[in-house]
């Protein structure tokens, strides 16, 4: 009798949000923090093929107020060093192939070139000393290596702390190897940022957008397939005259609960 | 449970229950002609473990099982796991207001991530689905069936395939979740696919995750 009385019941169901008393939260949880509160973003770095660039990477900052504490882990770069930092204020994606250039009469993507999608630089991700866009070039404090691990904690603009907020903050890791010769050269010509540097050194090899990593587990399940509460299948629905069954046993078991 | 009350006002409830039960008789007659639908509870995956102890340094370090071709980003379309007959269309999923991944609003879809790579290309690709809705199975009502080694296969928007083996299964309690853990950057492309377990009655809800982990074994079929 209890299963098909729960059975028949099913349509309790479709009562419960109009009764306001869901027994099953679908979100659960505190309010998101909003402008100072602690944010986990992680991003996964793709290599742009367009810079025949084969490597990958990954990156996770911690934010809180304006302080970010970030690590970067890449493989699969020229053995040089790699200028990195956060992309800020723009779309907030990685430049799809497209927006390839000619460079030095080869089709390869520039730093300039991305700006559009990823943004202008917010914090430089140094090794020491200063991590404004003022190091955006400051190629002796960038990680050297084909593959490197990098963890530093510092302070980020307003602007940089917000768009990381937004998730629209792009990690972009420069360098690459455009004619596969063990270094940085001149077949793409100078770069447009620093014409005392090849364009190899600055273009972008690693590219990917900070995302926040989510907070807990989710909530998938209402118990629709659970014993005791509500029955499975479309006959559960049959009949608009169940909803007053619904109804009763609803109220019934409350005044049970009420106890 | 409420078969035997012990306090409370009899008569109310005497009256909602000869209503209720008058209903239920109807309810009852339209149910013979279809008593197929399952009541059974959503299969607990046997081989999964549960809360296993965390790794001192999770997620980093893990070497990427040989270096083979990844995909660029295109969302995913559709699941599917022949082995226990599992198959959905994948929606779009973001976070909601407490940080928590969204789920799709028709139980019978699964969820993509945005924040996480696409399937078949680099990283930890995540998809979340309903174990069951109010009214019964959702879209991962199956999943806690799945044995290590199946198969799963993802079509994306561009035309390809990408085939993933399942490597582990693991409950979390919702209360002490990992989620840097589960959810953080991997090296290797990953698959991690996430419903409901641990049904408490008291509560009515699902007190656990089922995580299912699986990494890429081939991507098939040449972009749209």
């Amino acid at each position: 009798m209890k299963k098909s009385l729960t059975a028949t019941c099913a349509a309790a169901v479709a009562l419960a949000p109009l009764m306001a008393l869901a027994p099953a939260a679908t979100a659960g949880g505190k309010p998101a923090p909003e402008q100072h509160g602690k944010v986990a973003l992680h991003a996964t770095l793709d290599p742009f093929k367009v810079n025949k660039v084969d490597g990958h990477g990954s990156a996770e900052v911690r934010l809180q107020d304006r302080h970010v504490t970030v690590r970067v882990k890449a493989q699969g770069l020229l053995n040089a060093p790699h200028a990195q930092h956060f992309h800020i204020a723009a779309k907030g994606v990685c430049p799809p192939e497209s927006a390839a250039q000619e460079h030095n009469g080869k089709l390869s993507l520039s730093t300039v070139d991305g700006q559009p999608f990823y943004g202008r630089i917010g914090a430089s991700l140094t090794t020491k000393g200063d991590t404004s866009p003022k190091s955006a070039l400051a190629v002796d404090r960038f990680p050297t290596g084909s593959q490197y691990h990098y963890k530093r904690s510092f302070t980020v603009s307003k602007e940089t702390a917000k768009s990381l907020r937004e998730g629209t903050a792009v990690v972009v890791v420069h360098g690459i190897d455009y004619n596969k010769n063990g270094k940085y050269d001149f077949n793409l010509g100078k770069s447009l940022l620093d014409p005392k540097l090849p364009l190899e050194a600055t273009a972008p090899a690693l590219c990917g957008t900070l995302k926040k990593t989510p907070t807990g587990g989710i909530s998938g399940g209402l118990g629709g397939t659970q014993g005791d509460g509500f029955e499975a299948g479309p006959a559960g629905l049959a009949g608009a005259g169940l909803l007053a069954a619904g109804a009763g046993f609803y109220l019934r078991r409350r005044s049970i609960r009420s106890n | 449970m409420y078969g035997k009350p012990t306090l409370g006002p009899r008569g109310r409830r005497g009256v909602l229950t000869a209503a209720t039960t008058a209903c239920a008789l109807l309810g009852t007659t339209l149910l013979t002609l279809d008593l197929t639908s399952s009541s059974e509870p959503p299969p607990v995956p046997k081989d999964a473990v549960r809360a296993p102890a965390r790794p001192s340094n999770p997620s980093v370090g893990e070497r990427p099982r040989g270096e083979r071709g990844t995909l660029t980003q295109s969302p995913p379309t559709r699941v599917e796991i022949p082995a226990i007959g599992l198959g959905t269309d994948v929606k779009r999923v973001a976070l909601n207001t407490a940080g928590a991944i969204a789920m799709p609003s028709d139980a019978d879809h699964t969820g993509w991530y945005t924040g996480s790579p696409s399937p078949g290309s680099q990283g930890n690709s995540i998809l979340v689905g309903h174990l069951d809705s109010r009214s019964g199975p959702a879209a991962f009502y199956g999943l806690g069936a799945v044995e290590e080694g199946d198969r799963i296969t993802i079509d994306r928007a561009d035309g390809r395939t990408a085939t993933y083996v399942v490597d582990s299964m693991t409950i979390w309690p919702k209360d002490d979740f990992p989620s840097q853990r589960v959810y953080g950057p991997t090296p290797e492309p990953r698959l991690t696919l996430l419903t409901c377990a641990d049904w408490d009655d008291g509560n009515e809800t699902y007190r656990s995750n089922l995580i299912v982990n699986a990494h890429l074994k081939l991507v098939e079929g040449n972009a749209t």
